[in-house]
C-alpha cells in the first residue's frame, strides 16, 4: 500500500507539471497574438498626434475643438495636454476621455508661435 | 497483493500518460498551425506597415516623380501630409502598371489601398479594383494623414 501511495503522488505531480506546461504554451500563444495589434494602435496614435500638431489643433487650447477632431478617427481614447509659456511655466492642462487600462499611447512635444509662444506635451491613449 | 497494487498503478499511469501525450500532441499541432499562420500574417503585416510608412512619410525619388519617371514611390510632401498630385499619379500607376508598382515597393504579395475622408466620411480614392472579400488573408494598416488640409485615413492592405 505504501508503494502505491508514493506512485500516486508522483503521478499527481506529473499531471500538475503537464497542466502548467500546457498552460504556459497556451499563454505564450496569447501573448504573441496581442503584440501586433498593439503596434498598429501605437502607430495610429503617433500619426494622430503628428497630424493634430500640423493642423494647429493641439495648440488651439480649445478642448471641444480637439475632441471633435479626435472623434473623427477614434471613439475610445484619453487625451492629456500640458501647455507651457516661453518661461516654461505650466499655465494650462487639458485632459478628457475615459481609457484607463489596456491602452497604447503616444506622446509628442509640440510648439506654436502663431499668436503667442506655446510649448506643449500631448499624450494620446487609444484602446 | 503488492504486485497487484503495482499493476493497477502502472495501468492507471499508462492510461493517464497516454491521455496526456495525446492531449499535448493535439495541442502542439494546433498551436504549430496557429503559430505558422500567425507568422505568415505577421510577415504580411510587416510588409503593410513598412510600405505604408514609406508612402506617408516619404516624397519618393525624384521628389517630383511622375508616372513615367520614378525610382521610388512616396506620397508625402512632409511627414503624414500627402500631396494630391502624387496620390493621383499613384492611382494611375496602380491601375495601369500594377506589377511595376509592386516591384518598386518591394512587395511579394498583392496590395490594396484606400484613402478615406474622415470629415465627410467618404472614400476619396481606392485601387486596384479588387474585392477584399475574395481573399482569405488581409493584413491592413490604418494611418492618419492630412490631404488638402483635411483629416483622412490612409489604409494599406497586403492580401493573400
Amino acid at each position: 500500500m505504501r508503494k502505491g501511495f508514493v506512485l500516486s503522488t508522483d503521478l499527481l505531480a506529473g499531471i500538475v507539471i503537464s497542466i502548467i506546461f500546457i498552460s504556459l504554451i497556451v499563454f505564450r500563444a496569447g501573448v504573441i497574438d496581442s503584440s501586433s495589434k498593439e503596434v498598429l494602435r501605437s502607430v495610429e496614435a503617433s500619426d494622430a498626434l503628428i497630424v493634430l500638431h500640423k493642423t494647429g489643433v493641439l495648440a488651439s487650447e480649445n478642448e471641444s475643438y480637439i475632441k471633435s477632431e479626435i472623434d473623427k478617427f477614434s471613439s475610445n481614447y484619453y487625451v492629456s495636454i500640458n501647455y507651457f509659456d516661453e518661461n516654461l511655466t505650466n499655465y494650462l492642462n487639458i485632459s478628457f476621455g475615459e481609457v484607463l487600462s489596456n491602452y497604447v499611447f503616444a506622446k509628442r512635444p509640440f510648439y506654436s508661435y502663431n499668436n503667442k509662444s506655446i510649448i506643449g506635451v500631448a499624450e494620446l491613449r487609444l484602446k | 497483493m503488492k504486485a497487484q497494487v503495482f499493476t493497477m498503478d502502472f495501468i492507471i499511469s499508462i492510461i493517464l500518460f497516454m491521455s496526456m501525450m495525446i492531449m499535448i500532441s493535439i495541442l502542439w499541432s494546433t498551436l504549430t498551425i496557429d503559430l505558422e499562420s500567425k507568422k505568415s500574417f505577421d510577415d504580411m503585416m510587416f510588409q503593410a506597415l513598412s510600405t505604408s510608412e514609406l508612402l506617408v512619410k516619404d516624397g519618393g525619388n525624384p521628389t517630383n516623380w511622375t508616372t513615367s519617371v520614378f525610382y521610388s514611390l512616396g506620397l508625402a510632401e512632409s511627414e503624414n501630409v500627402l500631396e494630391w498630385r502624387k496620390i493621383s499619379y499613384f492611382v494611375e500607376l496602380v491601375l495601369n502598371d500594377y506589377s511595376s508598382v509592386k516591384d518598386v515597393l518591394g512587395l511579394s504579395d498583392d496590395f490594396y489601398f484606400e484613402l478615406y475622408d474622415l470629415t465627410n466620411s467618404t472614400t476619396i480614392v481606392s485601387a486596384p479594383l479588387i474585392s477584399l472579400e475574395s481573399y482569405d488573408n488581409v493584413a491592413a494598416v490604418n494611418r492618419i494623414v492630412l490631404v488638402n488640409n483635411s483629416l483622412a485615413r490612409f489604409s494599406f492592405a497586403i492580401v493573400r
